[in-house]
């Protein structure tokens, strides 16, 4: 898994709202093909900052940040999403395209500004589809699915853009526990698939479950980056969420898991 | 053999004869235009109608006197291309506006297009121009009207439906005071009869040299818009999205205003503020063709040049004298889009 390209490098990354706090600062850390990267951090951290700004939606303060060693400030947006796919937290669709029209959009980078998608643009929405397993949702308006599918979806139309980084704002959020799980599981499986993936969450044990890369925003903006079960410590989850955290092996699946006790 | 079903598949994936009704909305706008040639004060027969068109182009024995051919030529086959494209260049931009911001509420006359226009229209009246001069300014008012609209929402940093609207009321008002000066300062005598024929919105004497004045601007603007017509879904999913699938937001939907611009600021020159109809027929093409715009843009384009052309007819036609043609569109249009409504049973946040 680790001698694949660093596929997205930030090197001392800072930012901050116009005349705002500091957002955050100082964040470096690089990604190979097949990586999980896990922002943690508490609310207000600035872990949707720190993802939109790999996103190419913000700019940085300062540092930079290279996609396959190129400055991404050099590449033109389209250029941009050829690498990176981004699946929003949560999105507010206004008309109801069906699913397949709305994965096809995804072929975007690929079509130019004057083009309609062609019969091939339609096969990799089929195939992204059947990747998900989600082909039965094919026709169906994209408003009227749920959440979870809505997600789906989403990272369907990411499949599609054929991207070497998918992002994810908090794609556990808004789920309930068995899409949680199941999403994780999805994770892990793009990142076999060779994709490098970088996403934001606010459960610890998510990080654990992927087991591979980590970083954690501080209340300052300074992030702790690294191998997952060397940076995540119960001293540094502890000072981070301002509450006790235990990590503790649990024989019956085998895995740490993080918990706290109820005073 | 393989090859051949492979390639014809390639072609039917976009295709608008897979949507059903495509071609029968078609065939019902060639006959409703049709039809408007052959209705009025003089009648004339559908084959009639048909047979003196041709016969500008295939040399054909005349079974018609030179009153009919006269009728055709000079008085119905403008209004009737008129119409055709005032309506189908509203409905066009309705479904652009639509899209691009998001907002199935919006459209020329809401957004305070036509109104800046006629604006611009009424001071080149004013300044003694020509009509190219009208044609610049109603641009250049339209644009800054749909400028003025959009940056109210941005200046609340609320990008919900509802401000957007409001704000196209706010605007829309803002300009019909100064519709209002314009035509309290013009003379009475000349000027203010003429700038009261634009913001009546009539066609009734429009002509051939109509047509070819707006003619090129409009097709140039309709061929771009409908070329890019897939984007307009890439731009409906919001800015942050649009831009992480490559879109260039600021090029392609400026792009996409000017040219819409562009298609309202020609029709209110040729035929003053006509309101519902870029509201309601981009609903109807949705509502036919389904939501993905590269259908439904088609769909609103031939539906709106038909919509207008029967509109006109009868305003022509319902009564002994002419009816203004907003009073006829809003007639329809009004009741026709709260059957919408609550057909639809649209969400509205």
């Amino acid at each position: 898994m680790m001698e694949g390209n660093i596929q997205l490098e930030i090197r001392q990354g800072a930012f901050r709202y116009h005349d705002g706090p500091v957002i955050f600062e100082d964040v470096s850390f690089s990604l190979r093909a097949g990586q999980v990267f896990c922002i943690l951090g508490p609310n207000g951290a600035g872990k949707s900052t720190l993802l939109n700004c790999l996103a190419n939606l913000f700019p940085l303060q300062k540092g930079e940040i290279l996609l396959n060693g190129q400055p991404m400030h050099t590449l033109s947006r389209r250029e941009v999403a050829q690498w990176i796919g981004y699946v929003p937290q949560s999105q507010d669709p206004t008309y109801g395209y069906t699913v397949r029209d709305f994965v096809v959009m995804g072929r975007a980078p690929y079509i130019s500004t004057m083009q309609l998608p062609k019969q091939e643009d339609f096969e990799k929405a089929d195939q992204a589809l059947e990747i998900m397993g989600i082909e039965h949702l094919r026709d169906r308006p994209y408003t009227d699915i749920s959440g979870g599918e809505r997600q789906q979806a989403t990272i369907a139309r990411v499949i599609a853009q054929e991207p070497k980084i998918i992002l994810m704002d908090e794609p556990t959020s808004s789920l309930d526990f068995g899409n949680q799980l199941r999403t994780i599981r999805m994770i892990r499986s793009l990142a076999q698939r060779g994709y490098a993936v970088v996403m934001t969450t606010h459960n610890p044990d998510h990080a654990i479950m992927l087991d591979d890369t980590v970083g954690v925003l501080d209340r300052e903006g300074r992030m702790t980056a690294g191998l997952a079960r060397q940076v995540l410590t119960e001293q540094l989850l502890s000072s981070v969420y301002r509450v006790d955290v235990k990590i503790v092996h649990v024989d019956a699946v085998d895995r740490d898991a993080c918990l706290t006790k109820m005073e | 053999m393989e090859i051949q079903k492979q390639h014809s598949k390639r072609k039917s994936e976009n295709a608008l004869w897979r949507s059903h009704f495509f071609i029968p909305v078609c065939v019902i706008a060639l006959v409703v235009c049709i039809g408007s040639l052959c209705v009025g004060r003089y009648g004339i027969g559908p084959l009639e109608a048909v047979k003196i068109l041709l016969s500008r182009i295939i040399p054909m024995e005349s079974t018609w006197t030179p009153t009919m051919e006269n009728v055709v030529f000079r008085i119905r086959l403008p209004r009737m291309l008129v119409a055709a494209m005032v309506g189908g260049a509203l409905s066009l931009s309705g479904s652009v506006y639509q899209g691009i911001f998001k907002n199935p509420l919006v459209s020329p006359d809401l957004l305070g297009v036509s109104s800046g226009a006629c604006v611009g229209a009424a001071i080149a009246i004013l300044l003694g121009l020509g009509g190219t001069g009208i044609q610049i300014l109603a641009l250049i008012a339209g644009l800054l009207a749909v400028l003025m609209t959009t940056m109210l929402p941005r200046l609340l940093k609320n990008r919900s439906t509802m401000v957007l609207v409001l704000s196209g009321i706010i605007v829309s008002g803002f300009f019909g005071a100064v519709m209002g000066i314009i035509k309290f300062v013009a003379d009475p005598q000349t000027e203010l009869a003429e700038i009261t024929y634009w913001t009546m919105g009539s066609i009734a004497g429009a002509n051939m040299q109509d047509v070819f004045s707006v003619l090129p601007a409009m097709a140039v603007a309709a061929v771009i818009l409908l070329r890019m017509r897939w984007r307009v879904n890439l731009l409906s999913l919001g800015d942050g999205e649009a831009k992480t699938l490559g879109v260039n937001i600021r090029a392609v939907r400026g792009l996409m205003v000017l040219c819409s611009t562009i298609l309202t600021a020609c029709a209110v020159c040729i035929s003053g503020t006509i309101g519902w109809v870029g509201l309601v027929v981009p609903h109807l093409s949705r509502m036919l063709a389904g939501p993905n715009n590269t259908q439904a843009i088609p769909f609103s384009l031939v539906m709106g040049a038909a919509f207008m052309v029967v509109v006109d007819t009868l305003a022509r036609t319902v009564t002994v004298a002419e009816l203004p043609l907003s009073i006829v569109t809003s007639f329809i249009g009004a009741p026709l889009y709260a059957w919408m409504l609550t057909k639809q049973r649209m969400r509205i946040k």
